[in-house]
């Protein structure tokens, strides 16, 4: 093998250690952040694991939203076959509503209790259509986070 | 020259995103074909939402008039949506929209047509989804021309104001 | 049904786009070698395309003032309550409107490029007709498929558009400065296209194509920049950056942009990198096209949303197929032929602008994998799932460290040929100061971890290492030397990053339950919670709690968080309110109240807001330097 073979054998093989390590650090922490999505019914035929995050979307059920006159509310999520329980500290955003589209982000403090992190009063975009989404969205980027 | 192929990398790499956006976009649910379109309507017979109506049978669809059936529900968020562009429909000469309210709730069904409007001759209720099935409702809102008890189209999804003049007019007009 | 009014003013501006079509067409003969070295009247051609587009998005503006609900967008879009600011932005906030917006912006640049100084008659004849293409190409999409000139068959009294969320003055510039950066690049583009088509990619080709990347850029940036603004003071969230596929769709073209604008450099220096040049000047355009379009189409949304129209979003699709099968066509064949052998060493400048164009290169492709997932697993699994933000941090960091690392030593090394000792030795004293500065910042708050430690000396060291070089070359004529605005950038970037990590480590929020005359406490800070107060608005009633903040037993500043309720579409919102202090914004928004003798709110402390802004604008004012410098001289 020449030097200049060899050389050449060297940059390429490292070259494509590196993009290896880059793209497994990817990867990895691509798998490591997702978020699923599920609603209400998904949910019901499931197995309930505590602590992992999740989204969960649906309608906010009429007279359900509770709130202890502080920052504590209790609401409850349905898809109109199933519902769940769930608990939020904090400040509700804009957009949430009883029969409005809702998102939370959070985990299962026990089986029947759904504790929201985030409350993303992002219309569900499984039940909006893409003109009231994009009208909020296009040029305003709308998020609830 | 061996590092030719590299410039075809790109294209390569095109093709594949651009096929990648063209099944994300043909994965859309209102392009679902329908088993029903071309049958007869399903037999059904539902109480009405309207206590001084009559019940909404199947045999009222068996006119020479086209008719709209537009399967809905208060709790269904593209129903709002939709319902500005019934009520602009139904004001219309001619056009004759029905109901089937789905999985609902008949007391808030009515709140919801007292808060925004009444478009429907006459709603029937179909409060355990039977009817539904029958319809092959995928996802509401759904809607349904029907001309002499035929399924002559469907529509998946809310009827956008731009589809009122592209296709839903033009078919109503070439029935009468 | 429509008036004659509405049916003429709808039949002359589609005319009118009409001509701009045909104009077009004809602006293409130069595609053809018979026509690439005749000198057309490209001054009174491409003023023809301007002002027929121009003319029918003023009727449509227009309309839009007017409140003309004959014409379907209108309908859709507007109401005759809404504020003049937002009827006039409604012309562009809705999908034919901004479309139609778009093709004007590129007749623009069309027509300030017709009457820029170029010798190179081949060129301009190419890049003119390649213009004229892309704007052929747009029109035909506007006016088959989504012209905003349709009538409403049906009467109608009142429009549908009201949104008070959407009612918001960022809200209404910030997409034509956007559109501006991206349709910008339809230019750099053309440069491509018709460098290779006449086998001429060289230093002048480079000098000629440079200033209008400067452009492009700087309103990519700005638009960005703005876009972020509005999500951090009207969210009230106390983010500014949420990795949204919308985010990430305008972000991928930037990082692609800025590899572009510094390879364009290696090639106006050095006469190398054609077919990478290339390759980046298509990509950014292509990302561009997707950042507009494909987010439009509803693709990125969400692909179970229920479509309104996928035949556009396909038309995009295909014009976008088109485009790129047809430039990396021409790149394929002719993109070998045009490298010239470079001749720099694995330690030179060339080396260094090659290594950052790597790095932003992966830090785009972490972006697109990370919006393009959920799609792809939608696709085939049919789950939905979002990537959180945490994945582009974690992935992102590392990369930024690197990109430091360059950016300090790169502009210290020479051309061609350089030594790394050298570079250091120059600034052996900045990396000094800029260490013993970090560890003493570090020392002092006792908060940050070993990373965040690492990536502020690194900030610091660019700043420091930049400003020190910039002012010694420049210190004969300050403001037209070429380096100043590369200085101002860089050292930009270097601010905006420290500031992100210094904000990210001390920003705190907390909830409070308030009852008036309640003093809330949060880093030292003392809110007094004075009184509550009901407020009325144009078109909305609002209860508005007011707190003071306290120094010394005394207030110093306000803030006046508000809950908005609008009559028509009945919709509440909650108004956030900041106070900006040099150090650090704070800011506070509240709950709707119940009846109950308490508020719920949320206090934010939020340190070095400032300096990411001024980050972001040394990097903006640095762009316009170098364009200010290369028109000077």
């Amino acid at each position: 093998m020449t030097k200049a073979v060899k050389n050449r054998l060297i940059k390429i093989l490292l070259s494509l250690l590196i993009l290896i390590v880059a793209v497994l650090i990817i990867i990895l922490n691509l798998r490591d952040n997702i978020v699923y999505f599920y609603t209400p019914t998904e949910l019901s035929q499931m197995e309930i694991s505590e602590k992992k995050i999740m989204r969960v979307g649906g309608l906010v059920k009429k007279d359900s939203i509770n709130n202890d006159g502080s920052k504590n509310f209790s609401f409850i999520i349905t898809d109109k076959v199933n519902e769940i329980n769930v608990i939020f500290q904090g400040i509700l955003p804009n957009l949430f509503a009883e029969e409005k589209g809702v998102v939370v982000e959070g985990s299962y403090v026990r089986e029947t209790l759904f504790r929201a992190d985030k409350v993303l009063a992002k219309h569900d975009e499984n039940y909006m259509p893409p003109e009231v989404i994009n009208a909020l969205k296009d040029d305003g980027k709308w998020q609830g986070q | 020259m061996k590092n030719r192929i590299i410039y075809f990398l790109p294209i390569i790499v095109t093709v594949f995103i651009c096929l990648f956006f063209f099944f994300s976009l043909s994965n859309d649910t209102s392009k679902l074909s329908s088993p029903i379109i071309g049958k007869e309507v399903p037999e059904f017979s539902l109480v009405s939402l309207f206590g001084n109506k009559e019940n909404f049978n199947s045999s009222v669809l068996y006119s020479k008039t086209p008719k709209i059936v537009n399967i809905f529900a208060s709790w269904c968020v593209p129903c709002r949506a939709e319902h500005d562009v019934l009520m602009l429909l139904s004001k219309l000469e001619g056009v004759e929209i029905y109901g089937i309210n789905y999985k609902d709730d008949p007391i808030e069904a009515k709140n919801f047509i007292n808060e925004l409007g009444n478009p429907y001759i006459n709603v029937g209720i179909d409060e355990q989804g039977r009817t539904g099935i029958d319809w092959g409702v995928y996802g509401i809102p759904e809607s349904f021309i029907i001309h002499n008890g035929k399924v002559i189209y469907k529509h998946i999804g809310p009827i956008h104001i731009s589809e009122l003049d592209d296709t839903i007019l033009p078919i109503l007009k070439d029935l009468k | 049904m429509a008036g004659s009014m509405s049916l003429t003013l709808s039949f002359v501006a589609t005319f009118s786009l009409v001509i701009c079509f045909a104009v077009s067409l004809f602006q293409m003969r130069y595609f053809f070698s018979k026509y690439e070295s005749v000198i057309g009247n490209h001054f009174l051609l491409s003023m023809v395309q301007l002002i027929s587009c121009l003319f029918s998005f003023l009727i449509l503006i227009y309309v839009f003032l007017t409140s003309n609900f004959d014409f379907q967008i209108v309908y859709s879009n507007s109401h005759t309550e809404k504020p003049f600011l937002y009827k006039l932005s409604g012309t562009w906030g809705n999908h034919e409107g901004s479309l139609l917006m778009w093709i004007l912006i590129l007749t623009i640049f069309n027509f300030f490029y017709a009457i820029s100084n170029s010798s190179d008659i081949k060129l301009r004849n190419k890049i003119i007709a390649n213009q004229s293409f892309l704007i052929l190409g747009f029109l035909s999409f506007c006016l088959l498929m989504s012209s905003p000139f349709i009538l409403l068959k049906e009467d109608v009294s009142q429009g549908l558009g009201l949104n008070p969320i959407l009612q918001d003055p960022l809200l209404a510039i910030h997409p034509p400065v956007l559109y501006v950066g991206y349709v910008g690049f339809s230019l750099v583009f053309s440069f491509a296209i018709a460098g290779m088509l006449n086998n001429k990619v060289d230093k002048e080709w480079a000098s000629a194509l440079k200033p209008w990347i400067l452009i492009a850029w700087i309103f990519l940036t700005l638009g960005i920049a703005l876009g972020s603004f509005w999500a951090y003071y009207e969210l009230g969230w106390g983010g500014f950056w949420f990795w949204d596929p919308v985010e990430n769709a305008s972000l991928m073209p930037w990082l692609s942009a800025t590899a572009l604008l510094h390879c364009i450099i290696v090639l106006e220096k050095r006469d190398t990198l054609q077919s990478w040049t290339i390759l980046l000047s298509i990509l950014t355009f292509s990302l561009s096209l997707i950042g507009t379009f494909l987010v439009r189409s509803g693709i990125l949304n969400s692909v179970h949303t229920f479509a309104s129209d996928p035949g556009r979003g396909l038309f995009i699709l295909l014009f976008l197929a088109i485009v790129l099968l047809f430039s990396f066509s021409l790149f394929a064949s002719k993109g070998g032929t045009m490298e010239k052998p470079s001749s720099f060493r694995v330690i030179s400048r060339e080396s260094g602008i090659l290594v950052n164009n790597w790095l932003l290169l992966t830090i785009l492709f972490i972006v697109f994998l990370g919006t393009i997932y959920p799609l792809f697993i939608d696709l085939i699994l049919e789950k939905s799932l979002t990537v959180g933000p945490q994945y582009y941090v974690m992935t992102i960091a590392p990369i930024v460290f690197l990109l430091l690392i360059f950016m300090t030593i790169t502009p210290l090394v020479g051309w061609a040929e350089g030594s790394i000792n050298q570079a250091l030795a120059k600034i052996k004293y900045s990396l000094i100061f800029s260490l013993t500065l970090a560890f003493a910042i570090s020392l002092y708050f006792d908060l940050f971890s070993i990373t965040q430690v690492i990536i502020l000396f690194l900030s610091f060291s660019l700043i420091v290492t930049t400003f020190f070089s910039g002012i010694k070359f420049s210190k004969n004529n300050f403001f037209i030397k070429s380096i100043l605005g590369k200085t101002l950038s860089h050292a930009g970037f270097g601010l905006f990053i420290f500031s992100v990590i210094a904000n990210a480590t001390y920003s705190e929020e907390k909830i409070y339950d308030a009852k008036v005359k309640d003093i809330l406490e949060l880093q030292n800070h003392q809110f007094m919670f004075e009184k509550v107060n009901q407020v009325e608005g144009e078109n909305y009633n609002s209860i508005q709690a007011v707190f003071s903040l306290l120094e010394d037993n005394k207030a110093v500043k306000q803030f006046t968080p508000e809950i908005r309720f609008y009559d028509n579409p009945p919709t509440v919102t909650s108004e956030t309110s900041i106070v900006h202090g040099l150090f650090s914004d704070m800011y506070i928004v509240m709950n709707v109240p119940q009846y109950q003798d308490s508020i719920s709110v949320r206090i934010h402390v939020k340190p070095f807001m400032n300096f990411i802004w001024l980050g972001v604008f040394m990097i903006i004012v640095g762009g316009l330097f170098s364009i200010i410098y290369r028109i000077k001289s």
